[in-house]
C-alpha cells in the first residue's frame, strides 16, 4: 500500500508503553501511526495533519479524553472523526458524546484485545476511506453540474447570437423585401410613362401626318381637276401617299399596342360576311403593293360572323402583308375560308422563307421577331401579330401558326360563326354579299 | 362646285397646328367653301361673337392650348346663339370616351382624315340650309 493511500490514525496516551503496544496491534492495518503523549501533542498533530481515527485513553493527567474530545469535536474539520475510547465503561459519558455529535463514536475496555481493537479501527478507517471517496464523487459531480451549467450558459448565449443573427437577417430581409416593392414600384412607373410616351408620341406623330397627307390629298385633287401631272408625277404622288398611309398605320399599330398594355382595345360588333371581309382586304392590297399572285378559295354563301370590320382588316391586312413581306421570291399565297360547325377557319398560306422552330412559341409576342429575319433586309417592329392576337382573342377566336425554316408559313384564323343569319342586313354592314369582289375565286 | 351658290357657306377650323390649318384651309376653299379659322377655343369663341353670320360648322380639334375643345363645347352650349351650330371634332384620338364626354357633338372624324371623307361631311351639313 503507498503512503498515499495510507490514512492517519493518532494515538493519545500519557503512557508511551500503551502507545507502542496500540501501535503493535494496529500495524497490520498498514495504516500510517501517530503517537501523541499528551492532549496537547495531540491538538497539534490535528492541527498539522489530516487525522482520519483518532484511538484516546479516557483518562489523562492533563486532560481527560472526553474533555479533549469536545475540543477536538469543536473545530469544523474534526466534527465527524471516528474516536475510539480506551477505557473501562463509563455508558453515561459515552452515550453523552453520542448524543451530542454527529461524528463516530466507540469504546474498547480494556484490557484492550487486540483484534477488537484492530476490527474497531479497521471499520473506522474503511469508513473514513468511503468518506473521503464520497466526497471526491461528490465534487466531481458538483464540477460536473458546474460544467453543465457553464455549458448551458455557454448554449444559452450561443442561441442568443443566433437570435441576434436571426434578428438582423430578418431585418435584411425586410431591407430587401422593401427595396424590391420599391424597385417595382419603380418598374411599374416605368410601365406607365412608357404607355404615356407611346400615346403622346402617336398622337404627336399624327398632326405633321394629318398636314401631310391632307396637302397629298389636295394636291392629288388640284393635278386631276387641272390635269398638269405627267404620268410619271402622278405615279410619284401616289407613292408618296401610299407611303404616308404605311406611316399612318405603324403609328396606330403603336397605339394599338398602348392601347391593348391598357386594358382599352375595344370593339365596335356588328354582323359582317367575312368572305366579303376578306375579298376585300385582298384587293385594296393588291392595288397598292407588287402583283403578287394571290388565290382565295371560300364557299359560295355568305360567312355571317360577329365582328368589328375595322379591327378584322387589320388583322388580315397583317397577316396578307406579312405573307407578301417574307416571301421575297414572290411566290403564290393561298387563302382558304372554311366553315366547320359552329367556326369558321381563315387560313393564308405562303410559299416564302418561313419561321424557325425555336421562334415560333414566341411568335405572338411583342416586340418579338423571328431570328431569321434579317433587319437590314426586312422592316418592322414585332408588332402585328402581336395586335393580330390581341384583336382575334377579342373576338373569342384563336391564331395558330404552322411553319418551317425554308418552306413558308400557313396562319389559321378561327373565329365563331354568328349564331343565326340576319333576315336583314342593315345598310351600316360594309361586307354583304352585294360588295364588289375585284379578285376571282 | 358650290360656284353657283350666291353667297358660300362658311366654315370655321379651330385647331393649333398652323400647317393642319393652312390645309384645312385650302382644302375648304378649293371646294367653295368661305373659311375663317382660330389656334385655340377662346379665339373661336371670339371670332363667333363677332362674326355677323355663323358658320354653317365647326371642325374643332381637341388638344389645345388656352382654350381645348371640351372647354370650347360647353361654352359653346352655353350661349344660345352659339349652340345650334353643328361642331364636327378632328382628333388624333378618337375614343368613346370623348364620345360619352362630348354628346353635343355631331360627328367624330380621326385625324389623320381623309380629304374625300371630310368634303362629304362637310357637304351634308351645308346643303341642308338655304344658300
Amino acid at each position: 500500500m503507498s503512503t498515499d493511500d495510507q490514512i492517519n490514525i493518532l494515538m493519545v496516551d500519557d503512557q508511551p508503553a500503551k502507545l507502542l503496544s496500540y501501535e503493535a496491534i494496529l500495524s497490520d492495518l498498514g495504516e500510517n501511526m501517530i503517537r501523541a503523549n499528551s492532549g496537547r501533542q495531540a491538538l497539534e498533530q490535528l492541527l498539522k495533519t489530516d487525522i482520519a481515527v483518532i484511538l484516546m485513553d479516557v483518562s489523562m493527567p492533563e486532560i481527560g479524553g472526553f474533555e479533549l474530545a469536545e475540543i477536538i469535536r469543536q473545530h469544523p474539520r474534526y466534527q465527524k472523526t471516528a474516536i475510539i475510547f480506551v477505557s473501562a465503561v463509563h455508558l453515561t459519558d459515552l452515550d453523552r458524546m453520542k448524543g451530542y455529535a454527529a461524528g463516530a463514536v466507540d469504546y474498547v475496555s480494556v484490557p484492550v484485545i487486540p483484534e477488537i481493537l484492530r476490527a474497531k479501527v479497521s471499520i473506522f478507517a474503511e469508513l473514513y476511506r468511503k468518506t473521503q471517496q464520497l466526497e471526491r464523487l461528490n465534487q466531481e459531480l458538483e464540477q460536473r453540474v458546474a460544467d453543465r451549467t457553464a455549458e448551458l450558459h455557454r448554449r444559452a448565449e450561443e442561441l442568443q447570437a443566433l437570435n441576434a443573427e436571426l434578428a438582423r437577417s430578418n431585418q435584411e430581409r425586410q431591407t430587401l423585401l422593401e427595396s424590391e416593392r420599391a424597385a417595382r414600384a419603380e418598374a411599374e412607373a416605368a410601365v406607365q410613362l412608357r404607355e404615356q410616351f407611346l400615346a403622346v408620341a402617336s398622337h404627336e406623330l399624327k398632326t405633321p401626318l394629318t398636314a401631310l397627307m391632307g396637302f397629298g390629298q389636295l394636291f392629288q385633287l388640284r393635278a386631276q381637276r387641272t390635269n398638269s401631272l405627267s404620268e410619271r408625277d402622278t405615279q410619284s404622288l401616289e407613292r408618296i401617299l401610299v407611303q404616308a398611309d404605311r406611316l399612318h398605320r405603324m403609328i396606330n399599330a403603336l397605339l394599338d399596342v398602348s392601347r391593348i398594355e391598357q386594358g382599352r382595345l375595344r370593339l365596335e360588333r356588328e354582323m359582317l360576311d367575312l368572305n366579303a371581309l376578306v375579298r376585300h382586304t385582298v384587293a385594296e392590297m393588291q392595288q397598292m403593293s407588287s402583283q403578287q399572285h394571290v388565290e382565295i378559295h371560300s364557299p359560295d354563301v355568305e360567312q355571317w360572323i360577329t365582328g368589328d370590320p375595322l379591327r378584322l382588316e387589320q388583322v388580315f391586312y397583317n397577316l396578307l402583308g406579312n405573307a407578301m413581306k417574307y416571301s421575297p421570291q414572290g411566290g403564290p399565297i393561298l387563302i382558304s375560308i372554311t366553315p366547320h360547325e359552329s367556326m369558321v377557319h381563315v387560313e393564308i398560306r405562303d410559299q416564302g422563307m418561313g419561321i424557325p422552330a425555336r421562334d415560333l412559341p414566341h411568335l405572338f409576342e411583342r416586340f418579338y421577331r423571328a431570328s431569321n429575319v434579317s433587319i437590314d433586309n426586312i422592316s418592322g417592329v414585332g408588332i402585328g401579330l402581336y395586335v393580330v392576337q390581341e384583336i382575334v382573342s377579342l373576338h373569342h377566336g384563336t391564331v395558330t401558326v404552322q411553319s418551317k425554316e425554308g418552306q413558308g408559313s400557313t396562319f389559321t384564323i378561327t373565329l365563331p360563326r354568328a349564331a343565326a343569319l340576319p333576315t336583314l342586313v342593315d345598310g351600316s354592314a360594309a361586307y354583304t354579299a352585294a360588295s364588289d369582289h375585284t379578285v376571282a375565286p | 362646285m358650290f360656284a353657283h351658290t350666291p353667297s358660300p357657306h362658311g366654315i370655321l377650323v379651330v385647331d393649333d397646328d398652323y400647317a393642319i390649318r393652312i390645309m384645312l384651309t385650302e382644302v375648304l376653299e378649293d371646294a367653295g367653301y368661305q373659311v375663317m379659322s382660330a389656334e385655340n377655343g377662346s379665339q373661336a369663341l371670339a371670332l363667333l361673337r363677332e362674326s355677323p353670320t355663323p358658320p354653317s360648322v365647326i371642325l374643332l380639334d381637341l388638344m389645345m392650348p388656352v382654350m381645348n375643345g371640351w372647354v370650347f363645347c360647353v361654352e359653346q352650349q352655353a350661349d344660345a346663339q352659339l349652340a345650334p351650330i353643328p361642331v364636327v371634332v378632328l382628333s388624333a384620338r378618337p375614343s368613346l370616351q370623348h364620345e360619352a364626354l362630348m354628346a353635343t357633338v355631331n360627328e367624330f372624324l380621326e385625324k389623320p382624315v381623309d380629304i374625300m371623307r371630310l368634303l362629304t361631311v362637310v357637304d351634308r351639313y351645308c346643303v341642308k340650309q338655304p344658300g
